[in-house]
């Protein structure tokens, strides 16, 4: 377990900010403790200080997992978003994509989000706009990359993607082996 | 309240002869009595001592049931606390009491009578009985009537709830009530029976009342049956009932006002009454002997019930007590004296408090017979020893369990309380002060603490570089990726330019100086001009003005020519080419011209194109520099002038002062100046406000 670089942090913020946009602060800079990312196998976690100190008592091919998972770095040090990083990222996020309760279950099965099960947007939504998808209840369940603004999104029709999935929460059960 | 009461010493052979006397009187005037009884106000005393039997049929039953309903009464009143407003019946005395055999007798008569037809006037008679009732009460020898009475007014009670005018009877009908719930009675028929009553009570006229009696009695019985038959145990109900209606008419005395003040107690009653129905043939001295027994009985009730609402309220009130202070949680956790001298003070306090406290609960528990403890443990906490003796003893040493011990000082002292906390409170494993540690290696702990201190710093660094890499994140590739907040940063950076106020000191409102040009040429312009001036100065004190203004006109080309190139001058420069004269002088007007200029610039911004006034201005302002001049030249003659406190003639602040007073040009000239000012300035700023909300509206919408 060792701490990020100066170029993972940067890819890896780059990363985040697309979704949480300068939210990201609040992430490093938190009031109630201090709360850092290290990286441990090519993938990068986030715990607080407490966690830390605990985990480096572990042997470092025994430990598995410590606080959340963020995501991990690809072979081309490319920064990948898991779905465990929904948890933190749901509260901060910039721009938000509510899915009817039908198309739910087709994105939580790893589809793309059509314009036929597209409920809401957020005003404003850029192309390629990182967002969060929610359900119509309010419920994280997953994210995903805008596949057009918003203003296109009223005129384009209705079998036309307009979220391009990313991660959602039923990957905890398709995944569960490749999840940290 | 009893202020009417006529005091009656009666003894047992005085009732006996009374009842004998009503006795023959009650059989030859009991028709009558229905008619005789109207009037509560009339002193009963008199018409029962005239008519024996009754004013409305006071049977010797009644009167005794009333006396000894008056007994109970009296006797609750004392033990009960509180006495719902009894209104007094000190208006109306009684009749004489007319002995108990009367009472014997005359119940198999009323059996046969119908029963609501006299219960008004029994009930009326009953109340006289109670008064009668309050005087002898206090002899012994009244006892058992009294008991007689009372059971059979609770009787009385029990069927016919009566409607008499004071609240206490209406207290007693709502027992009553109660009561004949108890005996499976429909409460409507009740309700309807206690407010036919009370309906009646309130009318004047015996015979509607009988009447109206007689109906609700009617529908007494018709409810009476219908809920027997409803209940499964119809028939003993209506035995019951029956029994009870014979008993009513045998002893019909004031029914609901004097009877009992608690509904408990006339249950247990009305149960004793209710298993012994066949009372009539029931000797006097047996009845007293029951009643003595039933008296006694319920005093015993009563007292049992008293103390166990007391010991409530104390268990009640120590528990409250807990409540107030929450560290009386050491029932169950001891807090021994802390590390720091300020949290032992305040622990002190408080934990004299919560023994004080604790005192008090545990003397109180154990002052009370029951003994009632808040927490019923085998192992008590402090030893709460039931004798007092002990107690003393148990004080100081209580006092002292929550000092501070000070064994536990000290970080030493913490680790040996959590040693002590892990052994819990057994009494044999107490941490002394023997048990302390006393090689405490400070240096150790400084070590971790400054171990801890780097690994923070290490963080904070962390944190830092992370922040920096954010923004230079966010700050290349923020306005790429967060197209959104575009249109919300063009908001933030509008600004209204109409409340940007230039300074010229500031070296960022130079750029303004652009828009100021117009001004600053007319400055110039007259800059220029006094430029001229003040070159031609030494040379024109003695010219005219004409002359002045012929030189002015035709000196301006040439300078403007002349300084047409160099746009932008200072104030400085100004002073450079005015200071070519005499150096003095010049240095001086020059520190001069510059304010004149000033002032002046104002109005040559007014007047845009009237050239006469700005001659005129022009002239005032040659007047002004020459005045200057002259007076500088004056001045300067007399160096010290200036200097001197008072006025004298020609001085500068005399030609000065009132410049910047008075005004320059006409009123009317300034008001049309103003006009054409204001229009003009509220084309600009009207334009400008609507640009911007262009502006704002172009950038809302992209």
């Amino acid at each position: 377990m060792r701490p990020l670089t100066d170029e993972e942090t940067k890819t890896m913020f780059e990363k985040l900010s697309k979704y949480i946009g300068d939210n990201i602060k609040l992430l490093v800079d938190r009031p109630d403790g201090s709360y850092c990312f290290r990286l441990h196998n090519d993938r990068v976690y986030y715990m607080s200080e407490r966690i830390l100190k605990l985990a480096t008592h572990i042997a470092r091919d025994k430990l598995v997992s410590v606080g959340t998972c963020f995501g991990k770095f690809t072979k081309t040090i490319k920064f990948r978003l898991h779905i465990t990083a929904l948890e933190f990222l749901a509260p901060y996020a910039k721009f938000k994509v509510w899915v009817k309760s039908g198309a739910e279950q087709s994105f939580l099965y790893g589809n793309h989000v059509l314009k036929a099960g597209l409920g809401r947007i957020t005003e404003n939504t850029m192309q390629y706009q990182g967002v969060v998808v929610y359900s119509m209840t309010d419920v994280p369940l997953g994210f995903g990359v805008a596949a057009k603004s918003t203003l296109e999104c009223r005129q384009v029709d209705p079998l036309s993607i307009v979220v391009f999935h990313q991660a959602d929460v039923g990957e905890f059960i398709r995944n569960e082996d490749t999840l940290t | 309240m009893f202020s009417n009461v006529t005091r009656l010493e009666i003894s047992m052979a005085d009732l006996q002869r009374l009842a004998e006397e009503s006795q023959q009187t009650a059989e030859t005037t009991s028709p009558s009595s229905l008619g005789a009884s109207s009037e509560p106000g009339t002193p009963l005393w008199a018409a029962s001592s005239s008519r024996p039997t009754p004013k409305k049929g006071t049977t010797p039953e009644e009167i005794l049931a009333a006396i000894m309903e008056d007994g109970s009464e009296d006797e609750r009143k004392q033990k009960k606390k509180k006495r719902r407003g009894r209104k007094s019946n000190a208006s109306t005395p009684l009749a004489a009491f007319q002995g108990t055999r009367a009472l014997s007798e005359g119940s198999e008569e009323e059996r046969r009578r119908p029963r609501g037809g006299e219960e008004e006037e029994e009930r009326r008679g009953g109340r006289e009985v109670k008064k009668l009732k309050l005087n002898p009460k206090a002899t012994g020898s009244e006892s058992s009537e009294e008991k007689e009475e009372k059971e059979k007014g609770k009787v009385v009670k029990n069927k016919a709830k009566t409607a008499s005018s004071s609240s206490s009877d209406e207290e007693e009908e709502e027992r009553g009530g109660s009561e004949v719930k108890k005996m499976k009675l429909d409460p409507k028929a009740t309700g309807r029976k206690i407010n036919g009553q009370k309906v009646t009570e309130e009318e004047s006229s015996e015979e509607e009342e009988e009447e109206e009696e007689k109906e609700e009695a009617g529908k007494v019985v018709k409810n009476v049956a219908k809920t027997a038959s409803s209940s499964s145990s119809d028939e003993e109900e209506e035995e019951e009932e029956e029994k009870i209606k014979t008993v009513l008419a045998a002893k019909a005395a004031a029914a609901a006002s004097s009877s009992s003040s608690s509904s408990e107690e006339e249950e247990e009653e009305e149960e004793e009454e209710k298993q012994a129905p066949p009372r009539v043939p029931l000797g006097a001295k047996e009845e007293a002997a029951r009643q003595r027994k039933a008296n006694a009985r319920r005093l015993a009730a009563v007292q049992k019930r008293q103390k166990e609402a007391e010991e409530e309220k104390k268990l009640i009130q120590g528990a409250l007590a807990n409540l107030d202070d929450p560290k009386a949680g050491a029932g169950k956790h001891i807090v021994f004296g802390s590390d720091e001298d300020e949290e032992d003070e305040d622990e002190q306090q408080t934990t004299s408090k919560v023994t004080r406290s604790k005192m008090a609960l545990f003397q109180n528990g154990q002052s009370e017979e029951e003994k009632v403890l808040p927490k019923p443990s085998a192992t008590q906490l402090f030893g709460g020893d039931e004798d007092e003796d002990e107690e003393d003893g148990h004080e100081e040493e209580d006092a002292s369990r929550f000092d501070i011990r000070p064994q536990f000082e000290g970080r030493g002292g913490q680790k040996l309380m959590e040693l002590q906390s892990r052994f819990g409170t057994d009494e044999r494993f107490k941490m002394d002060s023997r048990f302390l540690d006393e090689d405490e290696d400070k240096g150790e702990e400084s070590e971790n603490k400054t171990s801890v201190t780097e690994e923070e710093e290490a963080l904070d660094e962390e944190r830092k570089k992370s922040l920096s890499i954010l923004q230079s994140v966010l700050g290349g590739a923020g306005g790429q990726q967060s197209g959104g907040i575009k249109p919300g940063a063009k908001t933030k950076t509008f600004r209204d330019v109409s409340a940007l106020h230039y300074d010229p000191s500031k070296e960022e409102h130079a750029a303004f100086e652009t828009k100021t040009e117009e001004t600053k040429k007319e400055s110039k312009k007259a800059r220029r001009k006094k430029r001229e001036e003040a070159q031609k100065l030494p040379e024109e004190e003695e010219e005219e003005e004409p002359a002045l203004q012929s030189t002015l006109l035709s000196a301006d080309p040439g300078p403007e020519s002349e300084e047409a190139p160099g746009f932008k001058f200072s104030f400085f420069e100004d002073d450079v080419e005015t200071g070519s004269g005499e150096a003095a002088e010049y240095k001086v007007e020059s520190i001069q011209a510059p304010k004149v200029s000033w002032q002046q610039d104002a109005r040559f911004q007014d007047s845009s194109s009237d050239e006469e006034e700005e001659e005129k201005e022009e002239e005032e302002e040659k007047k002004e520099e020459q005045s200057n001049v002259t007076a500088q030249t004056a001045e300067e003659e007399t160096p010290s002038k200036t200097d001197l406190f008072f006025f004298f003639l020609g001085d500068s602040r005399l030609t000065d002062g009132p410049r910047s007073f008075c005004r320059a040009a006409h009123l009317e000239e300034q008001r049309e100046q103003w006009e054409e000012r204001r229009t003009d300035l509220r084309q600009e700023y009207r334009k400008k406000h609507k640009d911007a909300r262009r502006k704002l509206r172009s950038s809302m919408k992209s």
